[in-house]
C-alpha cells in the first residue's frame, strides 16, 4: 500500500495543573492510540464530536504540538524529532488550514506579507517575483484578478475571501497533503460549497490529498473518499465513505448518521428518542473498557470492561465494537441505508 | 470565479483623524510638539547661556529685558528654563526608550518561550518591582555618579520591569492565536514569530505605556535633582528648582516657571498616551 501520510499509534498527553514544583493533577489523553493512513490524492475524513482530541490529532500530525508517543511518516520516514531545517522540508510538503479565517490571518500582515512569507522562506520563487506570483495565488483560490488585494489588511474581506486567502497560502509552497482542520465550519452555509469545491477543484489542479477534520456529516459524504470516525481520543471505526453511511458498525458512528439531518423533506424520519445522550465524558479520566460503553445504547457488561478489538469487514472497514457483527439489527443508524 | 463578491472595503480611518477628534489629545500633541520643538530650538531662542552668572541684576522679576526673571546669581530663568527642558525631556525619552527596548525582549522572551525560562525572567522582574523605585534610583546614581547617562540608566533599569510584565502578558495571549501557527506551519522561525507575528500587535499598549513613562521619568529625575542627585554640569529643570528652593518665597519666578514647563510635559504626555491607546486600537479604525 503506498502510504502518502501515516499516522501509527499516536498518543498526546497533556499533564494538567500542578504549578513549579507540583506534582500534575491529572493527564488528559486527547490522541489516545490513533493510526490512520493517507493514500496519495486521496480525501479522508476526521470526524467527531467536539473534544475528542481531532485538533490535537492535527496539530501533531503538523508538529505544532509534541506527541507523547507513536509516529508520523511521510513516504514512510518519521518526522518527529526533526532538525529545524528538516522540518521546515516536511511542512512544506505538509500544510495546515484553520477553522477560524478570522484567527488564522495575522491582522497587522497586508495579504501579500501573509503570502510572501512560505514563499520566501521556501525559496519557491525568486525574490523579484514574489507580487507575481502572490497574485497568480489569489487567482487560483478565485480572489481575480490578485493584484489589487495584495496590498489590503484581513479585516477588509468577508469570511469566505478570507479563507480563500487562508487556502492560498497553504498551497503556496505546492505541497503535497493540506490538513484541513474544521476548514469550513465557520462559514455560511452558501460560502461553504463554494470553499468545499475550490479545495476538490485544488486537488485535482495539484494532485493534493486531504486530512479534512470536521464533525459535518454533510461534507463527509459530498467531498471525502474513507472515513475516520473519532471518539475521546480514538478511531472507532473507519472504512470507505459509502460504505460507512450505508451500515455503520459502531453505535457511535450509527448515532453520528442518525443525527445528519435529512435534505429530504418527504422522507423525514419518525421522531423517534435521539439514540444519544450526555456529554462525551472526561479525557482526563476515560472509561473503562470501550470507551463509548457510559453513552451507548446497545451496551452489555463486557463493554465495561473488556476493550473491544477490531472488527474487519468487507471493502476496508473496521470498527471497535463488540458488537459490530450485530450492527443491522440496531435500532438506529439505518437512514444510510434507505438513503444509499 | 464571478460568484465571488468583491466589495469595496472600507477606507480605513487615517490615524491622525483619530487622534484629532480626541480634543483634549489633540491639544496635549501640539502643547508637547511646541515643547519639544522649544527644546530643540533652546540655542537659538534662549537669549543668554543657561549658566552665565550676572546678565542681569540679581532677583528681579520677569519683566522686558527678561521674560520669567533672573535667579539670586542674576542668571536668566527663561535661558535656563529652556535648556533644562531640553535635558528633561533627553532623560524622559531615553530612559523611556530603553526601557521600552529592554522590556519588548524581555517580556518577549518570557511570553514567548513560556516555561522555565519565562519563570525565570518574571522572578527577575518582580526583584526589581518589590523595590521601592525611588530609592534604588537614589542609590544607584549615589554608587555609579551623578552624570547624565547614568541618571538615564539608572530609571531605565527600574522602569523596564513594567514594560516586561506587559509584553509578556501581550505575547501570552497572542502566541496561541491561530496566526501565530499558521506562520509556523509556513515554516517560520522563533525570530519571525516574535518580531514579525506577536510584536505588531502586541505594540498599541506598550506604546502607549511607553510615552505615558517618558513623564514618569522626568518626574524621577526631577525627584533626584530635587535631592541634589542630578548632574550638577547638565541644567535640568529639576536642578533648577532645588537651586531655587532657598528663594522660593521672595522670588516666585524662579521655582513658578520650570515648574509650569514640567507640569506641561508630563500632563501632555499623559494625555498623549490615553489619546493613542484610541488609535491604536485597531477597532476604532473601521469606523
Amino acid at each position: 500500500m503506498s502510504a502518502l501520510l501515516e499516522v501509527r499509534d499516536l498518543k498526546v498527553h497533556f499533564p494538567v495543573g500542578g504549578g513549579l514544583f507540583g506534582k500534575p493533577a491529572g493527564v488528559v489523553h486527547a490522541v489516545d492510540g490513533v493510526s490512520l493512513t493517507l493514500a496519495r490524492n486521496e480525501i479522508l475524513a476526521v470526524v467527531g464530536e467536539s473534544g475528542c482530541g481531532k485538533s490535537t490529532l492535527a496539530r501533531a500530525v503538523l508538529g505544532l504540538t509534541a506527541p507523547t508517543a507513536g509516529d508520523v511518516l511521510l513516504d514512510g520516514e518519521s518526522v518527529l524529532g526533526l532538525s529545524d531545517v528538516a522540518l521546515r522540508r516536511y511542512r512544506r510538503a505538509v500544510q495546515m488550514v484553520f477553522q477560524d479565517p478570522f484567527e488564522s490571518l495575522n491582522p497587522r500582515k497586508t495579504v501579500f506579507a501573509t503570502l510572501a512569507q512560505p514563499l520566501r522562506i521556501h525559496g519557491i520563487v525568486p525574490m523579484a517575483d514574489l507580487r507575481t506570483e502572490a497574485a497568480r495565488l489569489l487567482e487560483a483560490v478565485g480572489l481575480a484578478p490578485g493584484a489589487p488585494y495584495l496590498d489590503r489588511y484581513p479585516h477588509q474581506f468577508s469570511g469566505g475571501q478570507r479563507q480563500r486567502i487562508c487556502i492560498a497560502r497553504s498551497i503556496a509552497v505546492r505541497p503535497r497533503v493540506i490538513v484541513a482542520d474544521e476548514a469550513v465550519s465557520a462559514l455560511d452555509i452558501s460560502i461553504r460549497a463554494q470553499i468545499l469545491a475550490l479545495m476538490k477543484t485544488l486537488q485535482g489542479e495539484m494532485g493534493l490529498s486531504y486530512v479534512f477534520i470536521t464533525h459535518d456529516l454533510g461534507v463527509v459524504r459530498s467531498l471525502c473518499d474513507r472515513v475516520c470516525v473519532m471518539y475521546l481520543g480514538q478511531i472507532v471505526e473507519e472504512g470507505p465513505t459509502e460504505r460507512i453511511f450505508a451500515q455503520p458498525r459502531h453505535p457511535y458512528t450509527a448515532a453520528l448518521v442518525e443525527a445528519c439531518p435529512l435534505p429530504d423533506p418527504r422522507r423525514a424520519r419518525a421522531k423517534a428518542a435521539p439514540p444519544l445522550s450526555g456529554d462525551i465524558p472526561s479525557p482526563l479520566k476515560p472509561p473503562p473498557g470501550c470507551r463509548f460503553h457510559t453513552r451507548c445504547p446497545v451496551a452489555r457488561p463486557v463493554c465495561a470492561t473488556e476493550p473491544p478489538p477490531e472488527r474487519r469487514f468487507a471493502g476496508g472497514q473496521v470498527a471497535r465494537c463488540h458488537f459490530a457483527e450485530e450492527a443491522a439489527t440496531w435500532p438506529f443508524g439505518r437512514l444510510g441505508a434507505a438513503a444509499a | 470565479m464571478s460568484m465571488v463578491d468583491l466589495p469595496l472595503a472600507p477606507r480605513p480611518v487615517s490615524a491622525l483623524r483619530i487622534f484629532a477628534r480626541n480634543r483634549s489629545a489633540a491639544l496635549a500633541g501640539l502643547v508637547l510638539a511646541a515643547l519639544l520643538l522649544v527644546a530643540l530650538a533652546a540655542p537659538l531662542l534662549a537669549p543668554y547661556a543657561p549658566g552665565a552668572i550676572g546678565v542681569g541684576p540679581a532677583m528681579v522679576g520677569p519683566d522686558a529685558a527678561h521674560l520669567f526673571g533672573t535667579d539670586e546669581l542674576g542668571r536668566d530663568v527663561l535661558s535656563r528654563v529652556l535648556y533644562g527642558l531640553r535635558i528633561s525631556l533627553l532623560v524622559g525619552f531615553g530612559a523611556a526608550g530603553i526601557a521600552t527596548a529592554l522590556g519588548i525582549v524581555m517580556g518577549g522572551i518570557a511570553g514567548f518561550s513560556g516555561g522555565l525560562v519565562d519563570d525565570l525572567l518574571m522572578r527577575v522582574t518582580e526583584v526589581f518591582q518589590v523595590i521601592p523605585r525611588f530609592f534604588l534610583a537614589v542609590v544607584l546614581v549615589a554608587f555609579f555618579g551623578a552624570s547624565i547617562w547614568n541618571i538615564i540608566g539608572a530609571i531605565a533599569i527600574l522602569s523596564w520591569p513594567d514594560i516586561a510584565r506587559l509584553v509578556r502578558a501581550e505575547f501570552l495571549t497572542l502566541r496561541t492565536r491561530q496566526f501565530v501557527d499558521a506562520a509556523r506551519v509556513a515554516g517560520a522561525p522563533a525570530g519571525v514569530l516574535i518580531f514579525g507575528e506577536i510584536l505588531p500587535n502586541a505594540l498599541a499598549p506598550v506604546v502607549v505605556n511607553g510615552t505615558l513613562m517618558v513623564g514618569q521619568a522626568m518626574l524621577l529625575e526631577a525627584g533626584l535633582s530635587y535631592l541634589g542627585l542630578g548632574d550638577p554640569s547638565q541644567v535640568s529643570l529639576g536642578l533648577i528648582l532645588q537651586e531655587a528652593q532657598q528663594i522660593m518665597r521672595r522670588a516666585w519666578w524662579t521655582t513658578a516657571f520650570p515648574g509650569i514647563a514640567i507640569f506641561l510635559a508630563v500632563l501632555s504626555l499623559n494625555v498623549v498616551g490615553d489619546g493613542l491607546n484610541d488609535v491604536l486600537n485597531p477597532r476604532s479604525r473601521e469606523r
